[in-house]
């Protein structure tokens, strides 16, 4: 790793004490607002930001300056920073907020100047304690040195952004749960269309909803310009990306990388390989929604694309490794058991299917399944997706279901058969890359051979 | 029985409202509901009621808020709240180990309290600290990189 | 208009409408469970998607309930393998924790889950694994909800949220434990609370009025309205063996829209429990004495016809009642004019109850009287103030009043003016303050046994309809003043009510361009035709 080209992490790293203002202050910090609010047009904010390519960092990737443009011509508009970060295996916004949280506050005023936003909050999940404590002085800092609050610097822009707490639901994080749990409601989720954020989000007003790595990104994006952004990364993912590392690795951790980096380089090279130097059975790239890749499929790029191309996600970059040792009927009833917790039960075939999911693998998992429960589970899957009022019914609910069983068929046949929990040798345990057939992202078949 | 927050939290409170729009009160019901804990240990349907006043909603809106988030608890709880998380990154990296220890060290099965109302276990969902498993939450502080001893020495440390 | 197309039909259909409604104009029905046309839309069931072409020649699914009609060209299917085996998902969800207890569930007959199965679900059960069991929970006075039972549609606390106002219902925890309650010491009770189980699309919510009753397909139903207060909500009243059953709001968007209030749907107990009058009675030595008719009319006459003036200088007075269809109160018009030779009318005023208006607009009336408005209209009088007066100053000797009120009551000044009488003929249902006064009584028909119309508050002229006849030897009112008019030497004309309504139309001011068929099944307002003969006359 070249630390030069830690964009995001380097500072943080480096610098003690950078969560105190001062400090921040001493290194630049707030230079760029200044800039920005004194020297350019919002519009020139927008197209700086829509020029760098700047995809979204809460995981469906979704380029910001496109979100923001998309905007609903009223006011007010608000602003919510998604620091919900409940995504199994991602903990970066967590090391951005514990470390930088100013860079993050940078970011959420230069996106409300250059949208006309004077009211924001950061959505924080309730057992980020610290986090929040240390949030609200660093905005009472920001306030008393004159970056928040009525007449910021003198430009007569009018800014207030406030902390919300969570209290402990996945499905905050999906932006319109956010909305409705910020406004106060139970945090169903909206329907889309008509309740795109952009056009009818919080309190009804057309809302952007960003992720913290998006905050932060947006922040470098304005103090470097667009181009600079571009040097980094490739033409479908610029900038660089937090990864997280987790699960069986020797090196797990938070790292600051370009996504040209391959999936194997990641897991080996950064990671330092697997654990105990033993097999690696599987691996989930993009956070636990992500649809899970064999030891077959790691020479893809972290690129958004090409993670898709191979059928998952780039996601929230959190990568899950899993050694030979892991029982895939044990790990997939782990995450079933958690889309069975965060479903929030709003619609029918979430909340009806996910525990159905559950039971059925739990079941398999104590040695009685039985031989229809393959077809069975994977028709429950396809009644669940497509059909649900958010995202969540596909990922976390049915990508992780449908690709372990269609990829582990073998290990799962082998616990019905077997009437027990077997844990196969890696190379038997799941199908070859051309024994599956990908129809589009999350959606396997195994061919018949 | 009707509570009422100390002045301190009834300040708190003030401020906490103030951070919303005044026709959209409602929004402050979370933190609301985190200071009542903060001040009862639990949140009671009399905290419900009373919180209910504060953001000027009727009482079973709050009940919804108030039930759906896992972090509010209905019933009273141990001095101590364990939470340890056993999603995948830290069931791979031993939590069950973990969890089991606190059940026989602790006599109780996840989700009881003590006898003596020092401790209660419970297991949560991903805390966002997967890279450093396994994780455990006691009250608001966050221990990780877990070993059996560690927690052995966490509990003893704790009066 | 756009025009658009759903399955092979084309529509041309106002922008804005959600695809069930658009399809339903074209004879399609969507299924669906969370959504009502009365409600704020949600979109939580799943069960109404559809294929629509979302981009030329791509077809994908949309909730029929939340996609509106936009544009020309749209292009809508409801019918394909994805549509249906989506149906059939859903189906399955709901029914995987069902407890399937049909045989003694009270929706059963009208149930979303039983009628849409039979359509649209499995055959075969694929769920192995354990039902969840969550509590049956009272309410409130007049609700039970099983929750076993619940799809967690949201429509009930919607309508507590948005029509009622009241926000008594909320879903408490999260996910599949999700269960629909109160808050404690909150129970469901609002004026419009038993509406929530008629929205209930399955047997959740039930009233305990209508607890393990007969299932509903032995019932005959009868499209009336309620006459408990002069709004006039438009009723389904399920009968059988001449007793009431249940009472439910018909659609009726310039009235009721989907709902009714619980003192209207069940006042009917107080009809049934009511101790009626059921032969007509005669005074003798002082005490009310049961008699046949032909007497009791005979003692009309003979108590009258001294009284009656031929040059309109008559002694008698007559008062009608907004409990009454403006078809009898017409009659009864006629009936003191032509028989009774006089313009002694009057009206018996109730003294108001409580009005309300909920959340959204329905309004409860204070005028705790079904017709009023058409009373007066019919007689010609808005009060008995001037009977009383008469009766006091000795010109009216001798009065014709009818009742027809459960809850009737008089003044003192009433009361006394009444005693005062020579004769007092009294036409009523049950034993009020009047038939203690009364020297003849005869026996009539409450709102439950008689057609006719009548006029609400806003001049909405609307049909009641007959469940069943009179109890005893009670007859019809209309029949009686017929009769009596006979026995006074005068016919009064046709006694069909349909065609004292060609009549009124010809003669009442306002009642110009009235009929049954222009009524029809959702009224007709008063001042629509061309002045009357009364009026241009
Ligand atoms: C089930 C679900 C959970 C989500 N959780 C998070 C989250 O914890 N944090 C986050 O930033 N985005 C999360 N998202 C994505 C958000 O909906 C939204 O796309 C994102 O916050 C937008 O920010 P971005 O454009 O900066 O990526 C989640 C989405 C879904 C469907
Ligand atoms: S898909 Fe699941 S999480 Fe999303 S709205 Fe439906 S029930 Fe809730
Ligand atoms: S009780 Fe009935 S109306 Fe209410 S949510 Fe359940 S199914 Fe829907
Ligand atoms: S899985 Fe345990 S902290 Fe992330």
């Amino acid at each position: 790793m070249d630390a030069s080209r830690c964009i995001l992490t380097r500072e943080m790293e480096t610098i003690p004490n950078l969560t105190d203002i001062d400090i921040y202050i001493q290194h630049g910090g707030y230079q760029t607002v200044e800039k920005a609010l004194k020297m350019m047009k919002p519009e020139e904010v927008v197209k700086a930001v829509t020029d760098s390519g700047l995809k979204g960092r809460g995981g469906a990737g979704f380029p910001t300056g496109r979100k923001w443009s998309l905007l609903a011509n009223r006011f007010p508009r608000y602003l919510c920073c998604n620091a919900d970060e409940s995504e199994p295996a991602s903990f970066k916004d967590r090391k951005l907020l514990e470390g930088n949280p100013h860079r993050v506050i940078e970011g959420m005023i230069l996106t409300s100047y250059a949208n006309g936003i004077n009211l924001g909050y950061i959505y924080i999940r309730g057992e980020f304690f610290q986090i929040i404590e240390q949030m609200d002085r660093a905005f009472a800092q920001a306030y008393e040195r004159g970056y928040l609050g009525k007449n910021i610097l003198g430009t007569g822009f009018d800014l207030d952004l406030y902390t919300h707490p969570g209290a402990g639901a996945y499905i905050c994080g999906e932006e319109t749960g956010l909305i409705e749990s910020l406004e106060g409601n139970r945090p169903y989720p909206r329907l889309k269309p008509p309740y795109f954020p952009a056009a009818i989000g919080l309190w009804q007003a057309p809302t952007i909803v960003n992720n913290v790595e998006t905050m932060a990104d947006v922040a470098l994006v304005v103090e470097h310009g667009a181009d600079w952004f571009k040097g980094f990364g490739t033409e479908d993912s610029t900038g660089s990306r937090l990864f997280g590392l987790c699960g069986h690795v020797k090196k797990p951790g938070l790292y600051e990388l370009e996504s040209t980096i391959t999936l194997r380089s990641l897991i080996y090279d950064v990671g330092g390989g697997v654990r105990g130097d033993k097999k690696l059975k599987a691996v989930i790239p993009g956070g636990i929604s992500a649809p899970v890749l064999t030891p077959d499929e790691l020479d893809v790029t972290m690129e958004f694309g090409e993670m898709a191309k191979a059928g998952t996600m780039g996601g929230t970059g959190g990568v899950v490794v899993m050694d030979e040792t892991v029982c895939m009927v044990d790990a997939l009833l782990n995450i079933s058991m958690f889309a069975r917790h965060e479903s929030c039960g709003q619609c029918t075939p979430c909340r009806e299917g996910m525990p159905w999911i559950n039971d059925m693998l739990r079941r398999i998992e104590q040695g009685h399944g039985r031989q229809e429960d393959i077809d069975l589970l994977l028709d429950v899957c396809f009644n669940i997706e497509g059909r649900t009022v958010c995202v969540f019914g596909q990922a976390p609910g049915v990508w992780p279901t449908r690709s372990f069983i269609v990829k582990y068929l073998p290990e799962f046949q082998a616990h019905i058969e077997q009437h027990k929990c077997v844990v196969l040798p890696v190379e038997e345990s799941y199908l070859r890359k051309e024994n599956v057939e990908m129809l589009g992202v999350g959606v396997f078949r195994a061919k018949n051979s | 029985m009707t509570l009422e927050f100390s002045p301190e939290a009834r300040q708190r409170a003030e401020t906490i409202i103030r951070r919303y729009p005044p026709q959209y009160k409602k929004a402050a019901v979370i933190p609301l509901l985190h200071l009542a804990q903060e001040e009862w240990g639990y949140i009671s349907a009399e905290a419900m009621a009373y919180v209910a006043t504060l953001i000027e909603a009727p009482p079973v809106k709050v009940a919804e808020v108030a039930t759906f988030y896992p972090m509010f608890n209905k019933e009273p709880i141990g001095k101590y709240e364990i939470q340890v998380c056993h999603t995948l990154p830290c069931a791979l990296t031993g939590c069950g180990r973990i969890v089991k220890h606190l059940c026989e060290k602790l006599n109780i099965q996840v989700g009881q309290t003590t006898p003596d109302r020092r401790f209660t276990l419970k297991k949560v969902e991903c805390l966002a600290a997967c890279d450093r498993g396994p994780v455990m939450l006691v009250n608001k502080t966050l221990y990780t990189n877990l070993t059996l001893e560690q927690v052995d020495d966490i509990l003893n440390g704790l009066e | 208009m756009p025009t658009i197309k759903i399955d092979e039909k084309e529509v041309t259909v106002d922008a804005g409408l959600t695809l069930i409604q658009a399809a339903a104009t074209a004879g399609i029905d969507i299924p669906h469970f969370c959504y009502h046309p009365g409600l704020p839309i949600d979109g939580n069931c799943r069960m109404c998607l559809v294929e629509m072409e979302i981009r030329p020649g791509v077809f994908g699914l949309v909730a029929g309930c939340v996609q509106t009609v936009t544009k020309d060209g749209m292009q809508i299917r409801t019918n394909t393998p994805t549509v249906l085996k989506n149906r059939e998902g859903v189906m399955e969800f709901f029914l995987i924790n069902h407890p399937l207890d049909c045989p003694w569930c009270d929706q059963a007959g009208e149930c979303r889950l039983q009628d849409y199965s039979f359509e649209h679900g499995r055959a075969d059960s694929r769920f192995v694994e354990t039902k969840r069991v969550p509590p049956k929970k009272d309410l409130g006075p007049h609700i039970l909800l099983y929750s076993t039972r619940c799809i967690l549609c949201t429509r009930c606390i919607r309508f507590c949220d948005e029509i009622a106002g009241t926000s008594e219902l909320g879903i408490v925890h999260m996910g599949s434990h999700s269960e629909i309650d109160t808050f404690p010491g909150q129970p469901l009770d609002n004026k419009l609370s038993g509406n929530v189980a008629d929205i209930c699309p399955v047997g959740a919510l039930v009233t305990k009025d209508f607890l393990y009753k007969p299932r509903i397909w032995h019932y005959t139903t009868v499209r009336t309205i309620c006459t408990g207060c002069s709004t006039g909500c438009n009723t389904m009243m399920e009968v059988m063996h001449q007793k009431i059953y249940r009472i439910r709001p018909r659609e009726n968007m310039e009235v009721n829209q989907y709902w009714m209030c619980d003192d209207g749907r069940f006042g009917y107990h107080a009809l049934q429990e009511a101790e009626r009058v059921k032969v007509p009675m005669k005074r003798v030595n002082g005490t009310l004495q049961a008699t046949t008719w032909k007497e009791a009319l005979q003692a009309v006459s003979d108590g009258f016809s001294r009284l009656i003036g031929e040059t309109g200088q008559s002694a008698v007075g007559v008062v009608g009642s907004a409990q009454w269809t403006n078809e009898e109160n017409f009659l009864l018009s006629k009936l003191a004019r032509e028989a009774f030779k006089t313009s002694h009318i009057g009206l018996y005023v109730k003294p108001p109850g409580e009005g309300w208006v909920s959340k959204s607009g329905f309004r409860i009336e204070a005028d705790k009287t079904p017709n009023a408005r058409g009373a007066r209209e019919m007689l010609g009088a808005a009060d008995m103030r001037g009977i009383v007066d008469g009766i006091n100053a000795g010109t009216i000797k001798g009065l014709y009043i009818v009742g027809g009120d459960l809850g009737l009551v008089l003044s003192a000044a009433e009361k006394e003016a009444l005693g005062k009488l020579e004769c007092l003929v009294v036409q009523d249902i049950v034993h009020s303050e009047l038939v203690d006064l009364a020297h003849v009584v005869l026996a009539g028909a409450s709102w439950a046994e008689k057609d006719g119309t009548m006029t609400n508050v806003n001049g909405r002229v609307q049909r009641l309809r007959r469940a069943f006849p009179p109890p005893g030897e009670a007859r019809t009112d209309g029949e009686i003043i017929r009769q009596v008019g006979k026995q006074c030497g005068v016919d009064l004309g046709p006694g069909a009510p349909a065609e004292i309504m060609n009549e009124i139309a010809r003669t009442v001011e306002g009642y110009a361009g009235l009929s049954y068929s222009v009524i029809g099944e959702q009224g007709a307002m008063t001042g629509i035709g061309q002045p009357s003969e009364a009026a241009g006359g």
